[in-house]
């Protein structure tokens, strides 16, 4: 267990390092540098003073050298310096990510919440106008856009009805706790709604599988009701697959957040990302990646943790080559 | 028609009919716009957010262009990234996965971990880095770069790099269990090559899935498509599409939250018929797949 644990550590790891070189030479190709966007700002600079600024940030040296560079920094906790806010990268990151964070974490609280009682109703008659209804509504929840969906219930709830604001994440009085719970409303109902779809669905099939196993018909037999039936033995084992589709969903939800906060005007690390490269902050845009990217590794691997947990049967050995 | 329309429901009839009227539509935009006598580029600043009306049946945007034309216009440039995307990507995935499946072993392995990385990974940080590339730097011409056609390519290209792991998943499901068969056996025992006994025998008998996985990833590619214009780093106006048109309908949402609606409603109904059809496809050709009816176009299973 332990050896497997250290393999994926490891693993993830390497996608991490490949990952920062693969985008520090995309960056590298984005747009303008550094030092384009100081001479647009200031018309008395030399062509001498270019050059001189050139060498002060390394960038008259080769790309494989700046990324080295740049790593050995980062891995000593340098991870550089913002353009867009002034600002140490890391200071942002630290500010952005809770953010982040508690947005992701409710929904995905809000979608197991809607997702268990939509699937148990759903899988009690398959086929049934509640199951046909609840296949419908997932449909639409995969389907739709999500930064579609954040417009129509801006324009439902913030325009046409006005009980929601429309984005930002503190009222202009500074309210209290009520007043932050209410700018998260829509966000969260945006970012979960795909993710509850995607639950249902999976949920669904695995309890009607699971209703059709010999150990419900022995529960059954035995003479316990369709409710403990149902919540107490086919549940149960229809949860694993859903622990393994929450690890693999999780680069969804923060994809998610990225359309989410931009849409809500939610400082988050999605937000951060995005006008981090709209704005060439190479730097934020780099390590704001990357972190996204660990995130994701490290949720996969929890869920692949949390399997190995609840399924006795499963067993993990590092596997050769792997 | 009626025994197509037996098989795959009349949910999946439905999707497919919109689907059809969708293109239609937009394959006659300039018909319409002849039969309106509007142009659909005519910018009418004292127009501007009209209402609908006889002359504009969906009334006016924010520069007074007629928004139905736009919304053809639009179709097709959604439409076809769609299709070519989710073609493109279905190829690599196709490619991929019949390798993973007819070679097994450590190549499965590798190309499997490899897709699972991509899905795992949150997608839509890494397409924006892609797609905010300078293609200058890469040496193109600063006009060949700003072209519609080098834009468009550009777009099906990032999509298609993304949108490949679920094909290459069912591909290589069925790739594995085809090569264990005996029409398989048969034809390396005559001495063809891997390449020509993967190639010729394996994979037309795979065509069911890879239907459906290029079905599904019709879906898929539209919504990456319509965020990423949405976003500002897709199609670029003041060419149109049902994503792009989203961008300026946010800052006039208190204004006229009617142009918000259109675009999304053509970009949901396409993305649901495409979703509904592709799993009734699913049902239809596999019927071991009728009792799960599972499975999602999120996520690549």
């Amino acid at each position: 267990m332990l050896r497997y644990l250290a393999g994926r550590i490891v693993q993830a790891l390497v996608v991490l390092l490949l990952l920062s070189a693969a985008t520090y030479v995309l960056l590298g190709l984005m747009p303008g540098d550094p030092i384009d966007l100081m001479v647009g700002a200031d018309p008395r600079i030399t062509s001498q003073d270019i050059a001189r600024l050139k060498a002060l940030q390394g960038l008259d040296r080769p790309l494989w050298e700046r990324y080295l560079h740049w790593l050995g920094a980062a891995l000593h906790g340098d991870l550089g310096y913002s353009r867009l806010y002034t600002q140490p990268v890391l200071d942002i990151v630290a500010d952005r990510m809770p953010r982040t964070l508690v947005l992701i974490g409710l929904a995905l609280a809000v979608a197991l919440a809607v997702a268990l009682p939509a699937a148990t109703v759903a899988a009690r008659n398959p086929g049934g106008i509640v199951d046909r209804g609840v296949n419908l509504l997932c449909f639409a929840g995969i389907s739709v856009p999500p930064f579609w969906l954040a417009l129509i219930l801006i324009i439902v709830f913030a325009v046409v009805l006005g009980w929601l604001p429309a984005g930002g994440t503190v009222g202009a009085e500074g309210g209290g706790l009520l007043d932050r719970a209410a700018h998260l409303v829509l966000p969260v109902a945006t970012l979960a709604a795909a993710s509850v779809a995607a639950y249902t669905r999976h949920l669904r099939a695995a309890l009607i599988e699971a209703l059709g196993e010999d150990y419900v018909r022995t529960a059954r037999a035995k003479g316990l009701s369709e409710r403990v039936v149902t919540m107490r033995h086919a549940l149960r084992n229809a949860l694993l697959p859903v622990v393994t589709l929450l690890g693999l969903d999780l680069g969804s939800l923060v994809s998610g957040a990225l359309v989410t906060e931009t849409m809500f005007a939610q400082p988050g690390m999605g937000k951060t990302i995005y006008d981090a490269v709209m704005g060439n902050d190479y730097n934020l845009a780099l390590v704001g990646l990357l972190v996204a990217a660990a995130a994701t590794l490290l949720g996969n691997l929890a869920a692949d943790l949390a399997y190995a947990r609840l399924d006795p049967r499963i067993v993990y050995r590092a596997e050769p080559g792997a | 028609m009626s025994a197509i329309v037996r098989r795959l429901g009349p949910g999946a009839s439905l999707a497919a009919a919109i689907l059809v009227a969708l293109a239609l539509a937009a394959a006659a935009a300039p018909l319409v716009e002849r039969a309106l006598g509007l142009d659909a580029e005519a910018v009418d600043l004292f127009g501007r957010l009209a209402p609908p009306s006889a002359a504009h049946p969906l009334g006016t945007d924010e520069l007074g262009r007629d928004l139905l034309l736009r919304l053809l216009y639009g179709g097709r440039v959604s439409l076809t990234v769609g299709v070519v995307a989710a073609v493109a990507a279905a190829a690599i995935g196709t490619a991929i996965g019949l390798a993973a499946g007819y070679l097994g072993g450590r190549t499965d392995a590798v190309l499997m971990r490899f897709a699972d990385g991509v899905i795992a990974l949150p997608l839509l940080p890494l397409l924006i880095v892609l797609a905010a590339v300078d293609l200058t730097k890469l040496g193109l011409s600063p006009e060949a770069a700003a072209s519609e056609t080098v834009l468009l390519g550009r777009l099906v290209v990032l999509v298609a790099l993304v949108g490949w792991p679920t094909t290459a998943r069912l591909v290589r499901a069925a790739a594995l269990s085809l090569r264990r068969r005996e029409f398989v056996e048969a034809a390396r025992a005559l001495g063809f090559s891997p390449l020509r006994v993967a190639v010729r025998h394996v994979l037309p008998n795979a065509a069911a899935p890879i239907l459906v996985a290029t079905t599904l990833a019709v879906g898929n590619v539209v919504l990456f498509e319509s965020v990423l214009s949405f976003l500002g780093l897709g199609i670029r106006p003041p060419t149109p599409s049902w994503g792009n048109m989203l961008t300026g309908a946010q800052e006039l949402i208190w204004e006229s939250p009617r142009l918000a609606v259109w675009p999304g409603v053509l970009i949901f109904a396409t993305v649901v018929s495409v979703n509904l059809l592709g799993d009734a496809l699913r049902d239809a050709l596999d019927p071991r797949s009728r009792r799960r009816a599972a499975g999602g176009a999120r996520g690549g299973e």
